[in-house]
């Protein structure tokens, strides 16, 4: 049960529960060198598969967040006349 | 000198007078752009963009560098180039559009081209006249352009990588914005100014072309379509381009995104040293506001990039 996708499931839904409304939570999450220690600070006792998972999943997140922060920055900065 | 709201309203005054001598087909698709780029509407930010081309600016730079010469445009002259400015840049966004859609069989945008390139003669005529010098000038800038577009698509087709001198080639693409301040120059017989004029255009264009660049870099791969910032990211660690920004944000170097930015401040100083030269001291305080933007990229990309993540991880965006 302690690897199985259910038991993954509820630990991203727990992260997630903590994330919302907590930015300085979600920067560390952000952040390679501060993200372990948030998630262990939820879950103290994950596997390093586990971690490593988890680890993969926020990266993913994080590019996908880059390619929207780029679209805004366009939006915001360039107008029509480029 | 001319404020911004008295701006817009002399480019949409010609924007109207062009409107009303096309034909209802023509018309459509000029509506269509026209709300595209946003003009001819009452908000005046889509007209100044931050980091867009000084489209609007770069006349009324001219006309009081010209004025500190002892040489008077009259508001009327002037109105008719900010036509000019709006009219030949949609003619080359027309074109643009026509080139970047899937179905080149509709020949709409071109049509459009044709009848927005000829409003914008006949109010370059009422500046200029006959002047040879003008209009030699202005058959190489737009064969030149022509050549670039030209260029540019056949890069696309060989899947080669994009260099520095191929960027810079692109570029030629840009020089019809010239074309409005050209005028200016040839009526004021201060034609010594224009090589420099163009060194300027070409700076300021390429250094912000870098940063569109970078933006749609994501967009641009998935296309399969290549550029010198494309080049310079490098392929293998574009998915760790966030990374970089939140190091380069907190002081790190060495990124693909610094170089990028690097190159394009490079090209931003270059401008700003011609602008000088000129005497283009109406154009002072844009430049500083552009250079801060670029100093000081890291960080709203950061807050930007953290909103984002905030909200992807907030709505349980896990995948």
């Amino acid at each position: 049960m302690s690897e199985g996708p259910e038991y993954f499931a509820n630990i991203q839904e727990e992260l997630v529960r903590r994330a919302r409304g907590d930015l300085d939570f979600t920067l560390r999450l952000l952040h390679r060198e501060s993200r372990e220690d948030a998630i262990r600070e939820v879950h103290p006792k994950l596997s390093g598969n586990q971690l490593s998972e988890l680890h993969a999943r926020l990266d993913d997140v994080a590019n996908m967040s880059f390619q929207d922060a780029l679209e805004r920055f366009r939006d915001l900065n360039f107008g029509p006349f480029i | 000198m001319i404020d911004r709201r008295e701006i817009r309203s002399h480019v949409d005054g010609h924007l109207s007078t062009a409107r009303g001598n096309m034909l209802p087909r023509v018309r459509t698709a000029f509506d269509r752009l026209t709300r595209k780029h946003g003009l001819l509407t009452t908000d005046l930010n889509p007209y100044f963009p931050v980091l867009g081309h000084p489209l609007f600016e770069l006349p009324i730079w001219v006309a009081e560098r010209l004025r500190t010469a002892g040489i008077h445009t009259s508001e009327q002259q002037l109105a008719d180039i900010l036509g000019v400015s709006a009219l030949g840049y949609l003619h080359v966004r027309a074109q643009d559009d026509w080139l970047d859609e899937a179905s080149r069989q509709d020949p709409t945008l071109l049509g459009l081209a044709e009848a927005l390139l000829a409003s914008c003669h006949g109010l370059l005529i009422s500046t200029v006249g006959t002047s040879g010098r003008f209009w030699d000038f202005h058959v190489g800038v737009i064969n030149s352009y022509a050549e670039s577009l030209l260029h540019t698509a056949e890069l696309r087709t060989t899947g080669a990588k994009i260099t520095r001198e191929d960027f810079e080639q692109m570029l030629a693409q840009s020089r019809p914005l010239v074309i409005p301040s050209a005028a200016l120059l040839d009526r004021a017989n201060c034609w010594q100014f224009l090589p420099r004029l163009e060194g300027f255009i070409f700076a300021t264009t390429a250094a912000i072309q870098l940063l569109n660049d970078l933006t749609d870099l994501y967009r641009d791969r998935r296309l399969g379509q290549r550029t010198w910032v494309i080049e310079t990211v490098g392929e293998s660690g574009a998915d760790r381009l966030w990374l970089d920004v939140l190091r380069s944000a907190c002081g790190g170097t060495g990124s693909g995104v610094q170089e990028v930015i690097e190159n394009s401040l490079q090209f931003h100083d270059r401008s700003a040293a011609i602008a000088e030269d000129l005497g283009l001291t109406a154009a002072e305080s844009w430049l500083a506001e552009r250079r801060a933007i670029l100093t000081n990229l890291f960080n709203p990309l950061k807050e930007h990039l953290l909103f984002a993540f905030s909200q992807r991880i907030s709505e349980g965006e896990f995948h």
